[in-house]
Formats: C-alpha cells, sequence, structure tokens
C-alpha cells in the first residue's frame, strides 16, 4: 500500500499550544512546562483513513510543521508555509488577543497557497474556560470571511479533547480534494 | 562554468528526480535518518516534502534560489540542533543544497524568547487578576515585581531559592541587591528589554541571567510595576 506524504502547518501567536498539540497527536502526550520553539520543527505522523470501498483504507503521513509563534516583535517567516497542503492555526481562548489575531494568520497563509489549500481553527485550552459561548460571534464572523476554514475546534492538548479528531478531519478534507 | 565554492560547507548535490547526487563529507548530522547516494533526498530531508515546485523552477531558472531558516532537529532542550537551508542551482541538472550550521545563535535566541514570552503572559495574566499574589507564588520561573523605581514587592520562590534570599531579606530592597543598578535604567526602560546580567547570590555567587522586563500596566506604562521574568544563560557545551 502506498503512502501519500502531505505537508500541513500549525501557526499562530506565542504560547498558544501549537507545540502541545503536535505532541499530544504525535507523542499521545503532554507537559505544563512551556518550551518556546524557535524556528520550525518538523514530525511526522501516519494515519489509517477509511475510503468508501470496503477493505481498503489510505495510509496518509502527515508532515507537521510546528512554527514559531508570532510575538509583537517577530512575524511568521512566509517560507515556511509554502507547498503546504493545509494549516491548523491555533488560538488561546484564555487570551482574547490569540483570537482577534487569527485573521491575521490566516491572511498570511492564504496569501501563500493556493485557494483549494484547508484551514482549521483551533481554539485551544478548553479545559481552562467554563464554555464556548463567549467567542461564538468572533468564530462565526471569521467562518463566513474565509472559505477556506473547514472547520473549528475547541481543543484541549492537556486532555486531547477534539485533538485527533481535528487532524483527521484536516486529512480526510485534504485527500478527498486530491 | 559557474562552479560554487562549496569546500568549505556541507551540501548535497541532487538532480531534477531529487535524487542524491553526491553528499559531502559530513552532511549526514543533519539529516533525519541515513542517507544514500541515489536515494531521495526528501527521505532524510522531509522538509522537502511540498517543495517540489520550488525545486523545479530553480532547475528551470524561474527562480534563482530558495532559502529555509532555522531547522531544528531533535528537539530535547540541550540537544537539537539548527541548520538553514539553501538552494542553488549549480548546472544544469544539479542543484547544491548548502547547509548552514546555526545552532549557537539560536540556543542563545530561545533562552531570549522563552524569557520574554513568559514575562508576557504572566504580565497578561496579573493585569487581568487581582489576587496576583497567588500567580507569583505559584511561578515556577524566576519572577520578581518591583515599582517603576525598583523597589522589590514580590518575588518567586524560585527566584528566593536561586538568589539564596529570604522573603524578607528581599521585598522592599532595591532590585541591585541582585544584580548591578547601572544596567538598570527604570525610567527609560524599553518595552520587553532584555538585559543580560551577572546577578550575585546573597552568598556572592556570580550568575549569569537574562532577563526580560515589562510594566504589568500596558496601558500605563509610566506608572506601572514592572515584571521581571529571568533565565540562567546556558552555554550549550559542543
Ligand atoms: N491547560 C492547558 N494548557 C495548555 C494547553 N495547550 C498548551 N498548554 C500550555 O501552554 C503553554 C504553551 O504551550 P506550547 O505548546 O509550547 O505553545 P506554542 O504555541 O507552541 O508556543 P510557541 O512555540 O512559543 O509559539 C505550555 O505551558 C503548555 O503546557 C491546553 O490545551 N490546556
Ligand atoms: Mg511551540
Amino acid at each position: 500500500m502506498s503512502i501519500i506524504s502531505q505537508k500541513i502547518c500549525t501557526i499562530g501567536d506565542f504560547g498558544v499550544g501549537k507545540t502541545s498539540l503536535i505532541r499530544r497527536f504525535v507523542e499521545r502526550e503532554f507537559s505544563d512546562e512551556y518550551l518556546s520553539t524557535v524556528g520550525v520543527k518538523i514530525s511526522r505522523k501516519t494515519m489509517d483513513l477509511a475510503t468508501d470501498k470496503p477493505d481498503n483504507s489510505i495510509k496518509v503521513q502527515f508532515l507537521i510543521w510546528d512554527i514559531e509563534g508570532k510575538t509583537k516583535f517577530k512575524g511568521i517567516a512566509p517560507s515556511y508555509l509554502q507547498g503546504a497542503k493545509g494549516a491548523i492555526i491555533v488560538a488561546d481562548l484564555t487570551r482574547k488577543e490569540t483570537i482577534l489575531n487569527l485573521q491575521e494568520h490566516i491572511d498570511l497563509f492564504a496569501s501563500i497557497n493556493p485557494k483549494k489549500t484547508k484551514i482549521i481553527l483551533a481554539f485551544n485550552k478548553f479545559d481552562l474556560v467554563d464554555q464556548e459561548k463567549p467567542i461564538n460571534i468572533i468564530k462565526d464572523e471569521l467562518i463566513s470571511k474565509n472559505n477556506r476554514i473547514i472547520s473549528t475546534y475547541y481543543t484541549s492538548a492537556k486532555t486531547g479533547e477534539n485533538v485527533d479528531n481535528m487532524f483527521y478531519t484536516l486529512a480526510e478534507n485534504i485527500i478527498a480534494e486530491k | 562554468m559557474n562552479s560554487l565554492d562549496i569546500s568549505s560547507q556541507e551540501y548535497l548535490a541532487i538532480d531534477r528526480s531529487l535524487l542524491i547526487l553526491e553528499k559531502s563529507l559530513m552532511v549526514s548530522k543533519f539529516a533525519d535518518r541515513p542517507i544514500e547516494v541515489g536515494e531521495d533526498v526528501r527521505c532524510g530531508f522531509p522538509e522537502l516534502i511540498g517543495l517540489e515546485a520550488i525545486l523545479q523552477e530553480i532547475f528551470s531558472k524561474q527562480k534563482l534560489s530558495f532559502k529555509l531558516k532555522d531547522i531544528c532537529r531533535y528537539c530535547e532542550s540541550n540537544k537539537s540542533i539548527y541548520f538553514n537551508l539553501n538552494f542553488i542551482l549549480e548546472m544544469k541538472d544539479r542543484l547544491i543544497i548548502l547547509f548552514e550550521d546555526v545552532t549557537a545563535k539560536n540556543f542563545k535566541y530561545q533562552q531570549k524568547m522563552q524569557a520574554a514570552n513568559e514575562c508576557k503572559l504572566i504580565a497578561d495574566r496579573i493585569s487581568e487578576n487581582n489576587n496576583f499574589q497567588e500567580i507569583v507564588k505559584s511561578q515556577k520561573t524566576v519572577l520578581l515585581i518591583t515599582d517603576r523605581f525598583g523597589i522589590i514587592n514580590n518575588i518567586s520562590p524560585a527566584a528566593l531559592n536561586l538568589f539564596k534570599y529570604s522573603r524578607n531579606e528581599s521585598i522592599d530592597r532595591h532590585i541591585s541587591i541582585l544584580f548591578d543598578r547601572n544596567k538598570l535604567i527604570f525610567f527609560n526602560l524599553v518595552i520587553h528589554q532584555n538585559l543580560e546580567v551577572i546577578c550575585q547570590t546573597k552568598t556572592k555567587e556570580n550568575i549569569y541571567m537574562n532577563f526580560s522586563c515589562l510594566p504589568i500596566d500596558s496601558q500605563q506604562e509610566e506608572d506601572s510595576d514592572l515584571i521581571f521574568v529571568g533565565q540562567k544563560i546556558i552555554w550549550r557545551i559542543k
């Protein structure tokens, strides 16, 4: 069986949980300690995706680019985003600023990659907030303005909530486009 | 012939099908998996997956070069290496990938970013929360809060531990008990300033530290208390 390799990127402000989400998905681990990412680090993860035909699954290998988070002083290097088939753009539910900055990250990714590339928004650290309501308006507005967004998730790298779900959804959508 | 001088650098030469034609002696240290001449370069360098179109543009001279900076390999705090990749066409059907080791630079930069990012996260939390005594107490990082004149009004357990002072010995004292006063020009503090200082513990031991400093209240910087987050500077052992 052949493996299809696809590049995807995780981007967002610093400290929102990009590395933690990848770590949860790839290594099934979480740490409370924060080690800020410098530059970029790539992880691989192979997934079995079901197809319509019986006994016929396909293997997709994700090359996940964990990219240094944006700070006030340094933006995201556009060269990292080249050739990605999809992106997970992450915000931290406990820091409103990181949610307000989502549009900027979407614009950057969209300016570099063709229209059919897919975006998922991850509202992370869901375990730290009581409810999802307050950001629903912002979320709906982002979805209506950006047609590359295929889905949004409330995630927690700590509990694992929605993490696998999110990566598999992205993989299925990328494969469906091929 | 426009042959490149690659004598002093690690490199790989690849053809249009991205197969390795030639490799320099030590280039394997950058690879994710062992690499051999004749193999697809993407096996050892997964960074190239997705970049096929760009590489073909270089082969056909539509693009002159392409650079990827600060790629990290083996990311366990002390063991990671960082490198830049430079893609240049050497001659028809022969593309050179030049490697530049930037580990030392990034190792230092990581420590600065760490302090700066932690400082901002804590400052934001404190400015949103009245009960900041609790936040400071729970910090595992070296953290100090001073008034705008540099008088310490709060200090984390990790900081007390490192500097070997008790709480009572440090509260209401000037921050210069820990480091050189000349390094701190409080009224002109640039936001997010990074300070590299030699600190002295109570027992007169020197510690090299990198501090990041921010006003807690970003709306009223002039009057705001200041937050300092420190990291011991670690030199990388080769
Ligand atoms: N409670 C909770 N904490 C989280 C979650 N995700 C990440 N964190 C914590 O948030 C901090 C930052 O996480 P990272 O994954 O390093 O964030 P990042 O986006 O990779 O940060 P940069 O590399 O600096 O851009 C760490 O202390 C994590 O333990 C989560 O879902 N829940
Ligand atoms: Mg990270």
